[in-house]
């Protein structure tokens, strides 16, 4: 069924499934993966009230496997970019967007970051030699993904 | 153009683009990222190696960005799953596969990295609570992408 098909409660119903639900799993993964952190006194007070006690070599494997999780789906978006243009004789634009997107957000944190921790440090030039190194890693990825969409 | 539309060289060219590049990335990222973390002997001798520094702060940085952005990425696959489905009605076995294949090998990592290290260390058990709750988090996301495909499959 496509979108002219449904009626109004449909609609509804489909909206929520496509943009409410997976905006409430990305809030919920973020909020869980800042508390995971415990960076900040906020979160440990979280944590602490939750009692949410998460060993170091928990969090090291959980953070492992989000690593290895988020490089496989970065590859299998070139894949799949890829397939459905010389396979398929479709550009991916949804999919495409989305990889500028995440890129986006990686490179902005970085630099936020960056930036912010830059504050209480004398030593600036090798912070500010690793986020180039880290944003040049990640403007690469971009060039890619759009090389392969306009091919 | 279509596959059957190419002579055999740009076949060549194609099956490099979509799968020997992609791959090759994939490995040069793990590799780096396996540098980065140091968390083997062999990891901090080939970090030495090469000449490559990451110094703790940035390390925590860039991890914390890769979460965000993998974040970002697994909801943003979704609403194009089931915009796919269920706005367009066309089939999307390939967006489905690939949260697939990136959740299983999330858990995958999580799972044998645990046990491995629950065998080094006989004093700390891994907390079998905590660790279903993650891998329940996965199953619900790998669950939510394979019944909607299955089901619009149906409709």
């Amino acid at each position: 069924m496509s979108w002219d098909m449904y009626d109004m409660t449909q609609k509804v119903q489909v909206v929520v499934v496509a943009i409410v639900l997976p905006l409430v799993i990305l809030v919920a993964s973020l909020w869980h993966d800042w508390v995971e952190e415990g960076q900040s006194p906020r979160a440990r007070k979280i944590m602490k009230d939750w009692e949410w006690n998460i060993d170091e070599m928990a969090h090291a494997v959980n953070v492992k496997g989000r690593l290895i999780g988020y490089r496989v789906l970065q590859a299998g978006v070139i894949i799949y970019l890829g397939y459905s243009r010389f396979f398929r004789d479709y550009r991916s634009i949804e999919l495409s967007v989305l990889a500028i997107v995440s890129i986006v957000a990686e490179v902005l944190f970085i630099i936020i970051k960056t930036i912010r921790n830059m504050a209480g440090d004398e030593d600036k030039t090798q912070m500010w030699k690793q986020m180039g190194h880290s944003v040049f890693n990640n403007l690469m990825y971009l060039c890619i993904v759009v090389d392969v969409f306009w091919m | 153009m279509r596959w059957n539309l190419y002579t055999s060289a740009e076949k060549m060219q194609v099956l490099w683009v979509c799968i020997g590049l992609p791959v090759l990335l994939l490995a040069a990222w793990l590799v780096r990222d396996w540098m980065d973390a140091g968390g083997s002997k062999k990891a901090r001798k080939a970090a030495k190696a090469l000449g490559s520094r990451t110094d703790e702060m940035e390390h925590a940085i860039s991890i914390q960005a890769q979460a965000v952005a993998y974040r970002v990425t697994q909801a943003g696959i979704q609403v194009c799953l089931y915009y796919r489905l269920l706005i367009k009605g066309q089939a999307a076995m390939e967006l489905c596969a690939l949260l697939v294949v990136s959740g299983m090998a999330e858990v995958a990592v999580i799972l044998v990295q645990t046990f491995r290290k629950a065998k080094d260390d006989e004093e700390h058990p891994p907390r079998l609570a905590f660790l279903i709750a993650k891998l329940t988090f996965c199953a619900v996301l790998i669950g939510l992408a394979v019944g909607m495909t299955v089901l619009t499959q149906n409709w």
